[in-house]
This record gives structure tokens, sequence and C-alpha cells, in this order.
């Protein structure tokens, strides 16, 4: 934030000439110190521990550490096992074949990994709950505490998009789509928020594919017909990585997902800004220099309600851009008049926005990690020094906050239809 | 209350036991241009009392009756020895001179630094002299530069005007210009500090034994007068440098009753770095003081002096981006304007109720305010004219604001009922309104002119009002010929809206000359703070915030206790050693992470109150006479902090002050080669100041997203699979954890004087950081993988960066 600080530096520095040296370095070479980072969420079926150490060059997981979890002073839980988790997926590997030499092919597995350092908490707490999480290993040991906050109740989302009609790209068509949230803030102390979306926007293409009937067996063309009118109201995913010949059309859903991210979805909300000018460059466009406005991002999307204490939040943000909506070339449909409104590419949009109460400490730590990750925090340290990393992790470092979530599903496009119209943009 | 029933006990029963006494009072002043002088002596040959003109040139000595003889000296004055039958009240003006054929007076040597004779310790007059050669950055003679070369100062960026006294921040200094605080003290990061030399009359310095009229920091007191204007003749100078120019004009309005005093200083900085800047980015810096001073004399007994300070900086920018593509063409219009201004004007009035009562009352207004301002204009132009929207606008602008507005009322009084006692009391209300951090945000949107969005949002930080009242007491009491003690007591009141501080400051100086050469002194001082600066960098920065003390934050208040001896038996030489010890409690700081970057609005949630330690031995040598004069300084200090646990500053665990420099040695030479050339040497040797540096890697896990799945492979490096998103970040084991390299800079200048048929031009040469050495402006920590691999073997490198490597300017001056 603040960049033209480092401006007015330069600044001076370019009238009065800077330079720059290594300095000997007698750091003591210090043992790891245990970390404890967990954001637990009150009512949730699983909640994470991350338990780490220190290190000079990346922070090394602690495998054998012992987690105990305590709610209102009472021991629920003793975990000492990572987490586990057992999923089926394509695995590559190479096989040699006789024809072709060495080749790389997909197999669907099942796999159990462990996540080094991450321990699984399945005991449930509640709203005004007093956590606490307790974490050995060797002769470390570290503890945190929080209390579940209050949670935020009945928030209003509404939401209004149409493709050609949403906030711009800069005359491209990628467009945001605008969310308004509000709730009530009912309470006079201080309290504090996150919010995030989570998008997925994805497509599922559908194309007639003919061939010579001549030459191959393939079914009617009726039976085309009859099998896509089933199946495409309710687009089926079928693979798309099929050569075989025999697939008459392929529908195949491209997903796009992300969570926003992006500074823009929230410059313009003062709330989520917090009254401070939001730069409108990003982070790596280094060819202008916008002076006055926030190099720190608030990446992590945290709030307090200095700005509607006690009264109704009002946020209005926006997605980050989403994908280019555009027809594809070989979904024709031609020869099949009675399938135009199954041809085509179809677009869906689900977003899904969080709303969660949290707790102090835990607000004002995301908010120094959101300056510790900006681009402007090395020029900063460079003139104030490196900022320590607040932590209310006793006997170690880290960072623990319990939050209520408050969740709100929001389909923003249902299966728009685009045909191909003959441009390649 | 019992100090006081005490002092006035104690004062009671001295003039009950006092025989027939008259006193002699008047004022000193300049034989030329009747300004008056400040802080020169009067001592009575006879009975051995003295006393000294105070701040307003104006004296006081009660005597038996009888035969007198009372000298009067100032340094670079001839003293003068008037002797007299003192049978009545007396009134006699004193013009001091530096001509030495007035047939009347008697001259003899110079006077002894006037900080040594004061019954209280740690109390230095910074001569005019001394701080016009010493030899500094650009040829700008500076008064705190001077001030960073006596013992127990040390300075913060090397070259910076802020000052660190005895382990204190750079806010604690009570800087006072005629009287008025003084909140932001300097122009570009501290380089350039806001007292124009031609304007300066006279400093005082204190760092220990605090005159119970000073009050609100906890460090020093800094007391700045700056010169009434000649009542007699007209002068003027003019100085050109290599990034300032100044000027001062001085002169009767009505000879001998009313007289001006303007000085003013501006900078072409920004005009010498156009050249250098990219035609689609404007940026400009700019700055300026003007110290006006009015004055007239009513009578002997009645003066009225205006006073004016007025700076402003100014810093803008501008940037238009054009950027076409596909036949869509974006616009970029942006900019900021920042500024900061003080505004400073007083008026004072000086009475002289009787010749053992003299009052001054002044009323004064402060005003300092701090504004940025940024815009953002986009406009999107789409050249399809198939498509909907062909123009869209995007505007974002901004507006923070800081501002304090003070009003005052001062009265105080000096009263010397018997030649063993000076009686100073007074009282001081001050308003204080503090708006910090004002914002104001907006954005609007269109497209093909239809308002998509118009929002505005403005946040307002906690102003408050507070309403600041002080009252004081003190006696400097000639115990004995060879003993005097100075008994003071402030009781100050900080009014809140919802809370009200009341803080009694008792202060206690003794002063006992065993023999006339040497004098031995003692004294303990209570200081309290009410406001503080909250700055998140060594360098000086606009958005720096001054910001009162709150319902939960306490005043600071820092108890000193101070031993010291000072010998002047070789002729024009001084030298003094003093110890201290001073606990602060309340000290603020940022919490763990928090700083101005990246926050804005509630700054008292960002900040944690404790504890603040400093002990320290401080040693001097002045030469004060002959050709080559100059000054030795040595600290030897230690200063740390602590916090409690739950404040969230550096775990509770104890911490060296970020200026905790244990080695402090200066050197001055000042060497008078003729008539026409001077030479200014300077060498200051610091050891390392303290820095918080990364020194190992702690794990961030993202709040959200806090797994990923990833395609499995047979690559060793590669596996995929499911893992856990985590990112490294910064781990600092303890606030400023690394000691700095030492520094040491040289500097020098000559002074080139010949007189001029109707001037005198002074050309001046002067070399900052003579031999260049690197001095660590500041230091940063990198790591990277030795060979360029990810994954490979990482090193770790600290850099740092010198601001001021060897810089030489001249500076030309014109003195009509």
């Amino acid at each position: 934030m603040k960049k033209y600080l480092f401006i007015i530096a330069a600044f001076a520095m370019a009238i009065l000439p800077a330079c720059e040296n290594d300095v000997d370095a007698d750091l003591e070479n210090m043992e790891g110190v245990l970390c404890l980072n967990a954001y637990l969420v009150a009512g949730a079926d699983t909640n994470y521990v991350h338990v780490s150490r220190t290190s000079r060059e990346y922070p090394a997981p602690v495998r054998d550490a012992v987690v105990k979890l305590y709610v209102n002073d009472n021991l629920v839980e003793t975990v000492t096992d990572c987490y586990s988790v057992t999923y089926t997926a394509l695995f590559e590997h190479e096989v040699y074949d006789d024809e072709f030499g060495w080749m790389v092919v997909e197999e669907e597995e099942t796999h159990t990994d462990t996540v080094k350092g991450t321990y699984l908490l399945k005991s449930k707490f509640d709203v005004g709950d007093k956590v606490r999480v307790e974490v050995s290993s060797g002769n470390q040991s570290v503890w945190a505490e929080d209390v579940a906050p209050r949670k935020i109740e009945n928030p209003q989302v509404s939401y209004t998009y149409e493709p050609g009609a949403g906030i711009l790209n800069r005359g491209s068509d990628r467009e945001r789509a605008e969310i308004e949230v509000s709730f009530d803030d009912v309470s006079a102390d201080d309290d504090f928020y996150r919010m995030v979306i989570y998008s997925d926007f994805y497509k599922v293409v559908t194309r007639i594919v003919w061939f010579d009937p001549e030459e191959y067996d393939l079914h009617s063309k009726t039976e085309i017909i009859e099998y896509a009118k089933k199946n495409l109201d309710h687009p089926v995913f079928v693979d798309v990585t099929s050569d075989s010949v025999d697939v008459y059309y392929i529908s195949k859903r491209v997903s796009h997902y992300w969570k926003e991210y992006d500074d823009y979805s929230y410059r313009r909300c003062p709330i989520l800004s917090e009254g401070e000018s939001q730069s409108s460059k990003d982070d790596d466009d280094d060819s202008s220099i916008d002076l006055l406005s926030s190099d720190v991002k608030n990446t992590y999307r945290v709030f307090s309600d200095k700005l509607f204490s006690n009264s109704t939040a009002l946020l209005n943000v926006v997605t980050d851009w989403r994908p280019s909506i555009e027809g594809d070339s070989f979904s024709s449909h031609e020869d099949f008049p009675e399938l135009k409104d199954y041809v085509g590419t179809f677009y869906s949009w689900r977003a899904e926005l969080k709303l969660q109460s949290i707790s102090e400490q835990q607000y004002y730590y995301l908010r120094a990690m959101n300056a510790i990750n900006s681009s402007a925090y090395d020029e900063m340290s460079s003139f104030s020094g490196a900022l320590k990393v607040p932590s209310n992790v006793h006997g170690g470092s880290g960072n623990f906050g319990v939050s209520t979530q408050t969740t709100v599903d929001m389909l923003l496009l249902d299966n728009y239809h685009v045909v191909f119209d003959g441009i390649y943009y | 209350m019992k100090y006081i029933t005490l002092l006035a006990a104690a004062l009671f029963c001295s003039m009950a036991a006092t025989a027939q006494q008259y006193t002699v009072s008047g004022y000193i002043t300049d034989g030329k241009s009747a300004e008056t002088i400040i802080g020169a002596t009067v001592y009575d040959e006879n009975s051995h009392h003295g006393t000294a003109s105070n701040n307003f040139g104006f004296y006081s000595l009660t005597l038996a009756a009888g035969q007198h003889s009372i000298a009067f000296s100032y340094v670079g004055y001839n003293r003068q020895v008037i002797g007299l039958n003192l049978r009545r009240d007396t009134v006699i003006n004193i013009n001091l001179s530096s001509d030495i054929e007035l047939a009347e007076v008697v001259v003899t040597a110079k006077s002894r630094e006037t900080g040594i004779e004061s019954t209280k310790m740690g109390s230095i007059d910074i001569p005019v002299k001394l701080i016009e050669h010493t030899p500094s950055l650009l040829g700008e003679t500076d008064v705190l530069r001077t001030i960073q070369l006596t013992p127990g100062v040390q300075q913060g960026v090397g070259g910076a005007s802020t000052l660190y006294v005895r382990g204190g921040n750079g806010d604690e200094n009570l800087i006072l210009l005629d009287g008025a605080t003084v909140y932001k003290i300097d122009h570009l990061f501290g380089f350039f500090s806001v007292f124009t030399p031609e304007a300066v009359k006279k400093v005082t310095f204190y760092k220990s034994s605090f005159p119970a009229r000073y009050n609100g920091r906890t460090s020093s007191v800094i007391d700045v007068r700056t010169k009434d204007g000649d009542m007699n003749n007209y002068h003027a100078s003019v100085s050109v440098g290599l990034l300032t120019s100044r000027f001062n004009v001085e002169g009767p309005i009505k000879e001998g009753k009313t007289s001006f005093n303007v000085s003013g200083r501006t900078t072409y900085a920004g005009a010498l770095a156009q050249p250098f800047l990219d035609d689609d980015f404007k940026v400009n810096y700019w700055f300026y003081d003007i110290n006006l001073k009015l004055n007239h004399k009513f009578s002997d007994a009645d003066r009225i002096y205006f006073s004016l300070y007025n700076g402003l900086d100014k810093f803008k920018d501008k940037c238009h981006d054009v950027y076409e593509s596909y036949g869509n063409t974006d616009i970029d219009d942006y900019g900021a304007d920042l500024r900061w201004r003080n505004f400073i004007p007083s008026l004072r009035w000086n009475h002289v109720f009787s010749s053992k009562l003299f009052a001054n009352a002044t009323i004064n207004y402060n005003h300092y305010k701090m504004r940025m301002a940024s815009y953002d204009n986009m406009e999107y132009l789409n050249s399809n004219p198939n498509y909907p929207i062909r123009k869209s606008i995007d505007q974002t602008s901004s507006d923070y604001r800081s501002e304090i507005k003070d009003i005052g009322a001062i009265v105080d009084f000096d009263w010397m009922p018997l030649p063993a006692h000076t009686v100073k009391f007074g009282a001081n209300y001050t308003r204080h309104n503090f708006e910090p951090e004002t914002t104001s945000s907006s954005y609007k949107a269109k497209d093909n002119d239809v308002t998509l969005s118009d929002t505005t949002a403005k946040s307002k930080g906690t102003a408050a009002f507070a309403n600041e009242i002080s009252v004081y007491i003190d006696d400097d009491w000639k115990v004995a010929d060879n003993l005097n003690l100075n008994v003071g007591l402030a009781h100050t009141v900080f009014n809140l809206k919802n809370k009200t501080y009341q803080n009694l400051q008792p202060r206690v100086s003794l002063k006992y000359n065993p023999v006339d050469f040497l004098t031995i002194k003692a004294s303990y001082s209570r200081m309290t703070q009410c406001v503080h600066l909250l700055t998140s960098s060594p360098l000086s920065m606009p958005t720096d915030l001054w910001v009162p003390i709150t319902d939960e934050l306490e005043p600071e208040v820092a108890n000193q206790y101070s031993l010291g001896a000072y010998y002047t038996k070789i002729p024009g030489w001084e030298f003094s050693i003093e110890g201290y010890y001073k606990v602060s409690d309340n000290v603020l700081e940022y919490k763990d992470g928090m700083s101005f970057a990246g926050f804005s609005g509630s700054w008292e949630k960002l900040v944690a109150s404790g504890r603040g330690e400093s002990k320290g031995l401080e040693f001097m040598a002045q030469k004060t006479e002959g050709v080559v004069t100059g000054l030795v300084s040595y600290t030897l200090s230690k200063t740390d902090r602590q916090f409690s646990r739950l404040s969230g500053v550096n775990d509770g665990e104890r911490f060296p002050f970020t200026y905790d420099r244990r080695h402090n040695l200066n050197l001055v030479v000042n060497w008078q080669v003729n008539d026409h050339i001077f030479l200014d040497v300077s060498w200051s040797f610091q050891s390392g100041a303290c820095a918080t540096l990364t020194e190992t890697y702690q794990e961030f896990v993202e709040p959200d997203n806090q797994f990923s799945y990833a395609w499995r492979t047979e690559d060793p490096y590669n596996r995929g699979g499911y893992h856990k998103i985590s990112d490294k970040v910064a781990y600092v084991p303890g606030r400023n954890n690394y000691r700095l390299p030492c520094s040491h800079v040289m500097c020098a200048g000559v002074d080139f004087h010949k007189q001029k048929k109707r001037c005198e031009r002074i050309f001046n040469v002067s070399v900052y950081n003579l031999y260049n050495y690197m001095n660590p402006t500041m230091v940063y920590a990198i790591d990277y993988d030795e060979y360029g691999n990810v994954g490979g073997p990482r090193r770790y490198r600290i850099k740092k960066l010198t601001i001021l490597p060897l810089i030489p300017s001249c500076t030309l001056t014109y003195k009509f």
C-alpha cells in the first residue's frame, strides 16, 4: 500500500544518489520452531490442523505430532496420524509397445495419499464454544485457542447476469457478474468478516458427427436425433478423449473453476476495500505507476464492521472475468435442423458465496498476510524492515482461528446456448 | 499540593528573614540591532548573586541595598560591568556589543557555556554560530542536525533530522517555535528541517531536568526562538544552494519601536528531476517555508510579538496511458496529489508588572494537515459497431486526510522575589482537535453513458477533541553560594470525551560546586506525553500519524534520573560527564504484522503500549575560545522495550530499541583560518542500530483451497496426487534481531567570506561523507537459489542501501 511513499523515496534518491551493497550476514542457524496453522469452521464435519517447523529453505511438515482438540476445556479428540485421503484418478505411466516403443498410457487407479503435516479433526463444535488445540512434537509443544463467533444470519444475496450486459473487460466480450450481498451486523461490538466467492464456469459442447453409411456401420439418423433429444436436456458428459468413430455426438464439459482473488472484484466495494483506494493496476504491471492507490490487495477478503457497525452491511462485488463465450465451429446442425436447439455450446456458471464471521485475531493475521504477500511488501520491507507475522500460537508460531460460515449457492448462467456464427475470435 | 505548600513555605521564610532589598531589572539587547538577548548572564560580583535573561531578554536581580558591581555577559558579546549604589528598584536596559570601544565598560574574558551555569542539567544552549558552522548535507545548515552532535542524541537514518534522545522515540521531543508546538518538523523524509537558519535566534535543548513549564513530551525539549528583527537598520541575505534557496529580510517598521523579520526558503528539487522523467509520467515535488515575525515595543513594560510559520510540501504525479488493440482503445488517466502543511501563527504579549514580576501571555493556533488524493479514470472504446457497448467508463478516486488543529493560550510568569529565588509559574491550555485518517473513496461505472454504479464510501478515523491543561511552578533556589536547588511541579490534565487523565510531574535538580571549576549536578524528572506519532518507517513520512491517547491507551510516563559532573578549570575548555537512567511506561509500538501499509483507520487497534528502558553515560568536551573551536562528544547507551504477552508485540519478549546504538562519537572542529576563510569539519561514528530481518520461513496455509489434486505421474519431481496448498512466509523470531554494521561519516565545509562594496559574499563549499563510506541507511534480506535452480541450495544475503554517499555541494550567500 501507499506505493507513493516509496516513489517519493525513490524520487529523493534520484536527487540524492543511492548505492546498494552486500553486508555479511551472521544469523544463527536456529532450531526449527513448531508452527500450528488452522482455520476451523464451527459446525463443519471436518477441520484440518497443519503442523510444521520453520526452516531456512522451506517449512518442514511435522509427521509425528500429537494434536489434541479441547472444546470448552474438555478434551474431545486426539489425533496422531496425518490426514490420509483415498481417491480414484487417472494415473499416467509409461509402457512399452512393440509397434510404437515407449508411450504414456493412462489408467484409472485408486490411491491413498497422506498429506504430511496435516491432521484431520472430526469433532464438531458450535457457535460460542471455546476451542483449543494443543500440538506436541518431540520436546516442543504449542497451543492456541479461539471462540467461535456469532454466525451471520439470513444474508440477502442478489445477482443479475446476462451475457453481453455484464461489466466489460476493456471492450472484449469477457465479462463480470455483479453480486450484491447484505446482512445485518447485530452487535455494537467490533465484528470481523470474510467473504469469498467460488466460481465454476463450464461449457458443454455438443457436436453431430455424421459418417458415410456406406463405409461405416452406423445408427440411423433417427436414432441419433432421438438419443440427442433424450440426453441433451440434461447434458451428458461423454469423454472427449475417445477417438472411436462410432460416437455420434460428443458432449464435452470444460470447467473453469476459480476463487475470486481478482483485485477488481472487490476494489469497487468500499466495505471490502475498507475505504481505501485500490490500485487498478495488476500486481505484475510495472509499466505504469499508480502512486496513491493501495498496492496491498485485500486478497483474503477480510473486512471489519467499521463502516456499518450495528447496521446493515451492503457489499457490492463483481466476479472475476468469465472466459469468453463462443460457438464451436464443429457443432454444425445443418443436416439436423430438428436438433438446432441441442447442438452447439452450452454455458453454465455456478457460484458459491461463503460469508464467514471470524475472530479479531484472524482478521488482523489475514490483513497482515495481505500486506506481506503483496507486491508492495518487498519495497516496504526494504525501508521498514521485515514485518513479524502476528501469531496467537503460544510456544511457537502460526495462526489459529475459528469461524462460522454461511453459504449461498448461485446459478448465474444456466445452459446458455451459443451457436457458431462463423467468426473466429 | 504538598509540593506547592512546601515551596510557598520556603519562600515565605526566606522573605521574612530578608533585610532591605531592591531589584535591578531591564532588557538586555544587542547594541546594534536592539534584538533582545536570551540567556545573557547577569552577575553581581560583590554578593555573587546572579540570574539570566529570560526568553524575551528580560532580567531581574534582587540585591541588598548598597554598592554593587553587576556584570552582563553573553557568548560572542563583550562583557559589561556596571557599578551602582542600589537604593531603590532600578531599571537598567543593557545594550551588549561585540564592539570593544565602549568607554564605560570593562572588557574581560568570554562567558562560560550557560548550560553549566544553570542549576538544571542536560540543558545546552546551541549557539547559532555552531549551527552555522556545522558542516551539513547539501550545505543546508540545520538546527536539528547540530543537536545530533551532542551526547545522548541518536540520529535515525543518516543525514535525516529526526532525534532519538536518551532512548526515546522520535515523537518524544517537544519542539517549540516561539513557544508553539511544531508537529511536522521536516521536509523530504527528514533531510531538511523546517527551521530556516536565518530566522533562528536561539536554540535551547533540554534532555534531562526539564523546566516545569515544558510539558507534553517525555524525552527532550527543543526551544527555538526566532529573531525579532532589527529595530534600527535594514538587513537582507540571499542564499542560493544546489537544491534550495533562502532569503531573509529584517528591519525597522518604526525605528526603535517596531520591527519585522521575514525569511523564506524553497526548493527546486522537483524541477531538477524533470529531465530524467518519462514523458507520460509527470511527477513533481516542492516545498517552502515562510517565517514572519513582527514586534512592537509599546514601552519598557509592554511589548507585543506576532510570529507566523507557514510551511508546505507538495508532491504531484500525473499519468496518461493509451492502449489500442483490435480497434479497441483503452485510455487511462491517473494521478495523485499529496501535500502536507504546517500553519502556526502566535501572538505574544510581554508585560513587566514590576521589577520583580514579568509576564508573557501567548495565544497560538497550530494547524497540521496532510492530504493525499488519487484518481484513476479509465475509458474503454469499442470500435465494433455490432457490439452493444461502445464506450465504458470506469472511475475510481480516493481522498485520505489527517489533521490536527490546536488552539492554545499560555501565561507564564517570572517572579524574582528574593536574590536567592527565581520562581516561574504559569498555566497552559490547549484544545486539540485530532482528525486522523478521514478517507473517502468512490467508484463510478458507465456503459454508453448509462450509469451502472455510483458509490461513495466515507470513513472517519477516531476523531478526538482533547483539552489539555497544565499548571506549573518551579523555584530556582540558591541555597548557598555553592549550592543551588531547583524544585518544580507541573500538573497536567488531559481530558478526552469519556476519560480524563491527570498527571503530577515533579522535577528536582541540584547543583553543587565543591570548587569553582567543578560542578556536580543531580536531577529527577517525570514527564508525561498524551499525543504520539505513529510511524512505520525509519524515514520521516508525511503519513506518519499524530494521534492522542485514548480511553484504552494511557499517557506515556517517563521517569528519568541523572547525575553529572562539569569541569571548567582549563581556560577555554569545558568538560562534562553525565549518566542517566530512564524508564518510560506506555510507549507505543505497532503490533506484530501491523504497519501503516495495508491498513487504514482504527489506528488504535494496531498499536500496543509497553515499557522502555534506557541507560547511558555521556561525555562532552568543548573548546569555546581561540581560532580553533569545537567539541567532542561520546555516548555509551543501551535502550530496549518490553510489552506484555497479550499486547501482540514480540510475544512479550524484551527487544532492543531500533536506535539502540551502544557507542556514539562525534567530533566537530571549527577553524578560523583567517578573517576570510573558515574551515569546518565533523566526524560521527555510531555502532550499529538494529533492524528486523527474516531468518527462516514458516508455513502459511491459504484460508481457502487448503488442498489440491494434481495429475499423478511417475516423474519423481512431480508426483502429483493429493496435497496441501501452502506457501512459506518469513519467520522473524524477534523484533530488531539484527545488529547493523557501524556507521561513520565525515563532513567538511569551507566558507570564503569577502566584503564587497555593499554586501558581504560568502561562498560555501561542502562535502558530505568525505571518504564515501557506504553507511547502511536501511537493510533487507534476500534469499536466492545458489545455482538458479528451483529447489537447489539456497543462499542468504543481506543488502544494505546507502542513500547518502559522497555528496559535494556549494552555496552562495550575499548579506546586505
